[in-house]
Protein backbone atom coordinates (compact mmCIF):
# COMPACT_ATOMS: atom_id res chain seq x y z
CA UNK A 1 0.00 0.00 0.00
CA UNK A 2 1.28 3.47 -0.84
CA UNK A 3 1.29 6.31 1.66
CA UNK A 4 -1.33 8.20 -0.34
CA UNK A 5 -3.54 5.08 -0.35
CA UNK A 6 -3.20 4.91 3.45
CA UNK A 7 -4.35 8.53 3.72
CA UNK A 8 -7.23 7.78 1.33
CA UNK A 9 -8.25 4.93 3.61
CA UNK A 10 -8.15 7.12 6.73
CA UNK A 11 -10.26 9.75 4.95
CA UNK A 12 -12.74 7.06 3.94
CA UNK A 13 -12.92 5.77 7.53
CA UNK A 14 -13.59 9.31 8.70
CA UNK A 15 -16.36 9.64 6.14
CA UNK A 16 -17.99 6.39 7.28
CA UNK A 17 -18.10 7.82 10.82
CA UNK A 18 -17.88 4.63 12.89
CA UNK A 19 -18.05 6.58 16.15
CA UNK A 20 -20.91 8.67 17.47
CA UNK A 21 -18.70 11.69 18.18
CA UNK A 22 -15.29 12.98 17.11
CA UNK A 23 -14.39 10.85 14.12
CA UNK A 24 -12.35 13.68 12.60
CA UNK A 25 -9.66 14.06 15.22
CA UNK A 26 -9.34 10.30 15.61
CA UNK A 27 -8.42 9.61 11.99
CA UNK A 28 -6.64 12.91 11.36
CA UNK A 29 -4.39 12.21 14.36
CA UNK A 30 -3.45 8.82 12.94
CA UNK A 31 -2.48 10.45 9.63
CA UNK A 32 -0.64 13.28 11.35
CA UNK A 33 1.41 10.93 13.53
CA UNK A 34 2.17 8.69 10.54
CA UNK A 35 3.47 11.78 8.73
CA UNK A 36 5.59 12.93 11.66
CA UNK A 37 7.21 9.50 11.87
CA UNK A 38 7.71 8.96 8.14
CA UNK A 39 8.95 12.48 7.39
CA UNK A 40 11.28 12.63 10.41
CA UNK A 41 14.17 13.80 8.23
CA UNK A 42 12.42 17.05 7.30
CA UNK A 43 13.17 20.28 9.20
CA UNK A 44 10.69 20.69 12.13
CA UNK A 45 8.52 23.44 10.61
CA UNK A 46 8.18 21.59 7.31
CA UNK A 47 7.40 18.36 9.11
CA UNK A 48 4.60 20.13 10.96
CA UNK A 49 3.23 21.46 7.65
CA UNK A 50 3.27 17.98 6.10
CA UNK A 51 1.35 16.69 9.13
CA UNK A 52 -1.08 19.59 8.85
CA UNK A 53 -1.72 19.00 5.12
CA UNK A 54 -2.33 15.32 5.83
CA UNK A 55 -4.71 16.06 8.69
CA UNK A 56 -6.64 18.59 6.59
CA UNK A 57 -7.00 16.03 3.79
CA UNK A 58 -8.27 13.33 6.14
CA UNK A 59 -10.54 15.85 7.86
CA UNK A 60 -12.18 16.48 4.48
CA UNK A 61 -11.22 20.11 3.98
CA UNK A 62 -8.37 19.71 1.47
CA UNK A 63 -8.34 18.07 -1.98
CA UNK A 64 -6.05 15.12 -2.64
CA UNK A 65 -4.21 16.95 -5.44
CA UNK A 66 -3.46 19.93 -3.22
CA UNK A 67 -2.35 17.69 -0.36
CA UNK A 68 0.06 15.81 -2.66
CA UNK A 69 1.43 19.09 -4.05
CA UNK A 70 1.99 20.47 -0.55
CA UNK A 71 3.77 17.33 0.65
CA UNK A 72 5.94 17.08 -2.48
CA UNK A 73 6.99 20.73 -2.36
CA UNK A 74 7.82 20.49 1.34
CA UNK A 75 9.88 17.35 0.72
CA UNK A 76 11.99 19.24 -1.81
CA UNK A 77 13.87 20.68 1.18
CA UNK A 78 15.30 17.30 2.05
CA UNK A 79 16.91 16.86 -1.36
CA UNK A 80 18.92 20.07 -1.19
CA UNK A 81 21.80 19.13 1.09
CA UNK A 82 24.88 21.33 1.57
CA UNK A 83 27.13 21.07 -1.45
CA UNK A 84 24.32 20.41 -3.94
CA UNK A 85 24.54 22.40 -7.16
CA UNK A 86 21.32 24.35 -7.69
CA UNK A 87 19.79 26.90 -10.01
CA UNK A 88 16.79 29.18 -9.87
CA UNK A 89 13.69 27.77 -11.53
CA UNK A 90 14.24 29.89 -14.65
CA UNK A 91 17.88 28.91 -14.70
CA UNK A 92 19.10 32.51 -14.66
CA UNK A 93 21.32 32.03 -11.59
CA UNK A 94 23.42 29.03 -10.58
CA UNK A 95 25.20 28.24 -7.33
CA UNK A 96 25.74 25.82 -4.50
CA UNK A 97 23.81 25.10 -1.26
CA UNK A 98 25.72 26.17 1.85
CA UNK A 99 23.33 25.03 4.59
CA UNK A 100 19.67 24.32 5.37
CA UNK A 101 18.12 26.52 8.07
CA UNK A 102 15.96 25.01 10.83
CA UNK A 103 12.78 26.31 9.15
CA UNK A 104 13.74 24.61 5.87
CA UNK A 105 14.95 27.68 3.98
CA UNK A 106 18.13 27.26 1.97
CA UNK A 107 21.26 29.38 2.29
CA UNK A 108 23.10 29.23 -1.03
CA UNK A 109 25.95 31.01 -2.77
CA UNK A 110 25.63 32.01 -6.38
CA UNK A 111 28.53 31.44 -8.78
CA UNK A 112 29.16 35.18 -8.67
CA UNK A 113 29.79 34.88 -4.90
CA UNK A 114 26.59 36.40 -3.50
CA UNK A 115 25.06 34.62 -0.50
CA UNK A 116 21.28 34.30 -0.67
CA UNK A 117 18.41 32.70 1.29
CA UNK A 118 15.64 30.98 -0.68
CA UNK A 119 12.70 28.68 -0.19
CA UNK A 120 13.61 25.18 -1.42
CA UNK A 121 10.70 25.21 -3.87
CA UNK A 122 12.34 28.22 -5.57
CA UNK A 123 15.47 26.21 -6.38
CA UNK A 124 16.08 23.16 -8.53
CA UNK A 125 18.96 20.72 -8.19
CA UNK A 126 21.23 20.68 -11.23
CA UNK A 127 22.26 17.62 -13.18
CA UNK A 128 25.51 16.33 -11.82
CA UNK A 129 24.56 16.76 -8.14
CA UNK A 130 27.17 17.97 -5.69
CA UNK A 131 29.70 20.74 -6.23
CA UNK B 1 13.53 11.82 0.14
CA UNK B 2 13.54 8.61 2.12
CA UNK B 3 10.46 7.76 4.18
CA UNK B 4 11.49 6.66 7.69
CA UNK B 5 9.72 3.31 7.77
CA UNK B 6 12.26 2.22 10.39
CA UNK B 7 10.89 4.82 12.83
CA UNK B 8 7.28 4.10 11.92
CA UNK B 9 7.67 0.63 13.42
CA UNK B 10 8.08 2.25 16.84
CA UNK B 11 4.99 4.47 16.66
CA UNK B 12 2.47 3.34 19.28
CA UNK B 13 -1.27 3.68 19.77
CA UNK B 14 -0.57 5.86 22.83
CA UNK B 15 1.26 8.37 20.62
CA UNK B 16 -1.80 8.67 18.39
CA UNK B 17 -4.23 8.89 21.31
CA UNK B 18 -2.26 11.75 22.88
CA UNK B 19 -2.29 13.71 19.61
CA UNK B 20 -6.01 13.00 19.04
CA UNK B 21 -6.85 14.29 22.52
CA UNK B 22 -4.67 17.37 22.15
CA UNK B 23 -6.41 18.46 18.93
CA UNK B 24 -9.99 17.51 19.81
CA UNK B 25 -11.10 21.14 20.19
CA UNK B 26 -10.32 21.87 16.52
CA UNK B 27 -12.85 19.33 15.24
CA UNK B 28 -16.65 19.22 15.22
CA UNK B 29 -18.03 16.45 17.44
CA UNK B 30 -20.83 15.52 15.01
CA UNK B 31 -20.06 13.37 11.90
CA UNK B 32 -20.10 16.39 9.58
CA UNK B 33 -18.05 14.81 6.79
CA UNK B 34 -20.34 11.81 6.40
CA UNK B 35 -23.50 13.91 6.36
CA UNK B 36 -22.41 16.92 4.28
CA UNK B 37 -19.42 15.60 2.30
CA UNK B 38 -17.31 18.45 3.63
CA UNK B 39 -15.31 18.15 6.79
CA UNK B 40 -14.29 20.74 9.31
CA UNK B 41 -10.98 21.64 10.93
CA UNK B 42 -10.47 25.00 12.59
CA UNK B 43 -7.20 26.86 12.10
CA UNK B 44 -4.44 26.33 14.59
CA UNK B 45 -3.41 29.28 16.76
CA UNK B 46 0.20 30.45 16.91
CA UNK B 47 0.64 28.63 20.22
CA UNK B 48 -0.82 25.45 18.76
CA UNK B 49 1.52 25.66 15.77
CA UNK B 50 4.48 26.03 18.12
CA UNK B 51 3.21 23.09 20.17
CA UNK B 52 2.88 20.95 17.04
CA UNK B 53 6.45 21.76 15.98
CA UNK B 54 7.68 20.85 19.48
CA UNK B 55 5.54 17.70 19.49
CA UNK B 56 6.77 16.51 16.08
CA UNK B 57 10.38 17.09 17.14
CA UNK B 58 9.84 15.29 20.45
CA UNK B 59 8.12 12.40 18.68
CA UNK B 60 11.02 12.00 16.26
CA UNK B 61 13.50 11.97 19.14
CA UNK B 62 11.35 9.51 21.03
CA UNK B 63 11.04 7.19 18.01
CA UNK B 64 14.79 7.35 17.39
CA UNK B 65 15.42 6.49 21.04
CA UNK B 66 13.02 3.55 20.87
CA UNK B 67 14.74 2.38 17.67
CA UNK B 68 18.14 2.56 19.39
CA UNK B 69 16.84 0.67 22.44
CA UNK B 70 15.20 -1.91 20.21
CA UNK B 71 18.49 -2.34 18.34
CA UNK B 72 20.38 -2.72 21.60
CA UNK B 73 17.97 -5.32 22.97
CA UNK B 74 18.20 -7.12 19.63
CA UNK B 75 21.97 -7.14 19.94
CA UNK B 76 21.73 -8.28 23.58
CA UNK B 77 19.60 -11.25 22.54
CA UNK B 78 22.32 -12.38 20.15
Amino acid sequence: MTLAAAFDLLREFHKRAPFLFFNGNTFAAIGRELSYALFSDLPPVRKREVGSATAHYIAGVLDRTVMVQVVESLCAAADLAPGTRVRTLRGSTHGVVLRVLEDGRIVWRTDSGTELIALPEALAAEEGGTA
Amino acid sequence: MKLRLDLLKHLTTEDVIREAEATVHRFKPEPLFSTTGTGSLSSASTQERAREVAHSTALTQSLEQRARQSGQSGTDKK
